[in-house]
């Protein structure tokens, strides 16, 4: 058989630009007299909802198909990059390599194996051998989250890199090891730049990264996932992400702005080869694929089968069924893979994401209901607790939008979620404290910032278990609460169903038992008969929101 | 607040109703939407990749010996020419025959030394044959086709073939894309693909196949065919998809003419 380089045919996207979401008009559904019940994701566990007629469905757009040889297309990639040279002409012997990597927070569920880190790091290491480069480390760029189990650095990385590299040329970002990070230059406007310390010295680094949400990537990429708290204090605040409007439009987000400014610092102390790839969204897989589809279009084996999975799981032992959830992994499709210099990189990723994701939808509402699924991105393999519920609601998906936000000014939103008041004392030790010490004095996000997070980020003994156990960074429920702070300011109401009125009540929440109790409490605030859209998310995706 | 009322089937299945029932279970649930519905799941059916293990390639040899052969046999009476040759022929390789009927894939695969046969797929039109799965299984396991996405730009279909010819197997394309194009259908793909992965390309001639089983009309009546093999037309440097695809037509028509 040939293996030769050659054998390779690539394929490319159209060269046509196009503004997808304009064509994407049937993902907005109106709920009639006659339309079935609405899923709603409730934690671990799946409801069925009736919305008030006249209310939009917005459906996450179906997803797209994937490289048929993903292989060719990371090497293709990795030959003739955006803006670089080729990666072979970057590598030369005796120099020093650092390849950095996304952590676990993505993508999520996390992709069944073989993940497309592996894919790519297995081939840049090839590639990094056969030019005679011995000194090679990878790093998960985790920034202040908590550190990645050898197991899951397995699953990764894959187990081949694993059992070479683990564990002293494999291993986690440490941002509080003072031997383990340099201070760069501050930028124009005053940012500490602070970064890795192995990625500052190395001749090359390699970043791979996994563009689920359009968030991620770019410049973000390496400022702040191998950066420290001093360098993410610059823009991780109140004032900043009240001014990213939303933070999931790099383009009208502070926090991208200063995260650019951030990463022109370090691109000029180290050469960055970023490699960015893009999943599509199809996250159920196999036969429990239709639960991303309209309702009205489910079959009536798929009705069946979901009746089967939803009066398992509400059998099942909350313990069990959490197991069960978090063992799943997602069949995602890899839809690119793109490397070179960070700009032009970013920019096909971003219209990359927005061919999977982009949705138009045409005005605001007044009330805006979704379903809160069991995983975000601080809980892989681990308990949603209420502060990551609001994150994962306020913070997430609230911020799913470009232009102006799906709920009007003032409006309403309503989740459902149980909320319990329930801590993985390993990976959250801070939350519990942020929970029960600061959210008890004040909910308001500019307050907390100034009166607890310096006590909380310095604290020795959350430094202690981030940099040894698998602990969330102190501060990083501050950053959660202010994740939200744009939604907290926006809307007149967050609402949820079935919440724990404890823990709703400590946040500064309403709860409601029914949806239709939620609906009236909502009509309280935003006025008789108001007009409701469904954000049906997972699988996720955004909408691009015109007034 | 009127709420909607549908789905009272769905509702009972999957557990205790929120709503109290009011009357009538409509069977249809029809919704308002604009636009045109894209829901259809990934564009149909993908690969069935499981269908080339050693499990379903033994059972699909075994059909392929017991009842595909012996009919095409039956209603096309096949000559084969020049199939001999291919024991000289490096493997894998792009097999490229001309495309009149339907039948043409049963008959070039029947005129296929066994070595050949066992290792060759099949570029199936993916909008066409992996509309639904059922399609796809059936072809995937009588012809071991895998979907070939046809148009588009996307070339994902030449990508596709590809990364079956890296892993070792000839591939079966028609270089017209689809039947009874004629001799000016020719299209530049197929060549392309031979020369960015550097296999030859077989020049494969099937006569008399549109009589039998013209396009549109299904099988019409028994008559015979011949299926020619040419020698195998190795990708020259610098070669262009153009250049190689008139060296194909060519061969192609020196194999009708019986040269």
């Amino acid at each position: 058989m040939t293996e030769a380089p050659a054998a390779r045919m690539i394929e490319r996207a159209s060269a046509r630009r196009v503004r997808v979401a304009d064509e994407r008009e049937a993902c907005v559904v109106e709920v009639t007299d006659r339309s079935p019940p609405t899923l709603f994701h409730a934690g671990e566990s799946l409801r069925l909802e009736r919305l008030p007629v006249g209310s939009r469905i917005v459906y996450p757009p179906p997803p797209l198909k994937g490289l048929a040889d993903v292989e060719a297309a990371i090497a293709d990639a990795l030959d003739s990059p955006l803006g670089m040279d080729p990666l072979d002409a970057l590598l030369r012997p005796g120099m020093r390599l650092t390849i950095a990597f996304d952590d676990i927070s993505l993508p999520l569920p996390p992709m069944r194996t073989p993940d497309i880190r592996q894919r790519v790091i297995e081939q840049v290491l090839e590639r990094a051998y056969r030019a005679g480069v011995d000194d090679i480390h990878l790093i998960a760029a985790l920034a202040v989250h908590r550190r990645m189990t050898p197991a899951e650095l397995r699953r990764a990385v894959g187990p081949r890199v694993f059992e070479e590299f683990f564990p002293d040329r494999l291993y986690n970002h440490d941002a509080e090891d003072p031997a383990g990070v340099v201070r760069l230059d501050d930028t124009a406007h005053g940012e500490v730049v602070e970064l890795s310390r192995r990625a500052t010295e190395s001749d090359l680094l390699v970043y791979v990264n996994i563009n689920m949400v359009t968030m991620d990537g770019g410049h973000k990429s390496v400022a702040v996932g191998l950066g420290t708290y001093a360098s993410l204090r610059a823009h991780h605040t109140v004032h900043a992400l009240r001014h990213s409007r939303s933070f999931m439009d790099p383009e009208a987000s502070e926090l991208h702005h200063s995260a650019a400014r951030q990463g022109e610092i370090v691109e000029a102390a180290v050469p960055v080869f970023h490699i960015e790839t893009t999943l599509n969204n199809d996250m159920y897989g196999d036969p429990l694929r239709f639960l991303g589809r309209p309702e009205a279009r489910w079959t009536a084996r798929e009705q069946a089968l979901f009746a089967g999975l939803k009066r398992s799981t509400d059998r099942m032992s909350t313990k069990l069924r959490r197991a069960a959830f978090h063992r799943t992994a997602s069949p995602y499709a890899v839809t690119g893979v793109t490397a070179g210099a960070v700009e032009p990189v970013h920019t096909v990723t971003l219209e990359r994401c927005a061919a999977q994701q982009a949705v138009r939808v045409r005005g605001q509402a007044d009330v805006v209901t979704a379903g809160l699924p069991y995983v975000g991105p601080y809980n892989v393999n681990s308990i949603m607790n209420p502060v990551l519920v609001m994150c994962l609601g306020l913070g997430y998906f609230f911020n799913l939008y470009r232009g102006v936000p799906l709920v009007r000014e003032g409006g309403v939103m309503i989740f459902t979620h149980p909320v319990t008041r329930e801590f993985h004392p390993v990976h959250h030790p801070s939350y519990i404290d942020f929970f029960e010490e600061v959210l008890a004095e004040t909910t308001d996000a500019a307050e907390i910032e100034r009166r607890f997070e310096r006590a909380y980020a310095e604290d020795e003994w959350y430094r202690h278990l981030y940099r040894t156990s698998y602990a969330y960074h102190g501060v990083h429920p501050f950053y959660m609460w202010y994740w939200g702070a744009h939604a907290l300011e926006h809307l007149g109401d967050v609402i949820f169903v079935g919440g724990d009125p404890g823990a709703c009540r400590r946040m500064g929440f309403r709860r409601a038992d029914t949806l239709r109790d939620a609906l009236e409490m909502a009509e309280q605030v935003v006025g008789r008969d108001p007009s409701v859209t469904h954000f049906h998310c997972p699988p996720l995706f955004y909408c691009e929101v015109e007034a | 607040m009127r709420f909607s009322s549908g789905g009272r089937t769905l509702e009972r299945l999957a557990g205790p109703a929120p709503t109290s029932a009011d009357g009538r279970v409509p069977q249809r649930w029809p919704t308002v939407t604009a636009g045109a519905g894209d829901w259809t799941p990934l564009g149909g059916a993908g690969d069935e990749a499981w269908l080339r293990r050693p499990g379903p390639s033994l059972a699909r040899a075994a059909l392929q010996q017991a009842l595909l052969f012996p009919a095409s046999r039956f209603v096309a009476r096949p000559r084969v020419r020049g199939a001999d040759d291919l024991m000289h022929a490096p493997q894998p390789a792009v097999l490229a025959p001309n495309h009149e009927s339907d039948l043409d894939t049963p008959l070039v695969l029947l005129a296929l030394p066994r070595s050949w046969r066992a290792r060759t797929v099949v570029g199936a039109a993916s909008d066409r044959f992996y509309r639904r799965r059922h399609h796809a299984l059936i072809s995937g396991l009588w012809i071991n086709t895998f979907p070939f996405d046809r148009g588009g730009g996307q070339r994902r279909g030449l990508a596709a073939a590809a990364a079956h010819l890296r892993a070792g197997r000839s591939v079966l394309l028609y270089p017209q894309g689809t039947r009874g194009s004629g001799p000016e259908g020719y299209r530049l793909g197929v060549a392309e693909l031979c020369l960015r992965t550097g296999t030859p390309l077989i020049p494969i001639h099937v006569g008399g196949s549109a009589l039998i089983m013209p396009k549109g009309r299904g099988l019409d009546r028994r008559g015979s065919t011949t299926v020619s093999f040419a020698r195998p037309l190795y990708p020259r440097d610098g070669e262009t998809p153009a250049e190689l695809t008139d060296r194909l037509r060519l061969a192609t028509a020196a194999l009708e003419r019986g040269v």
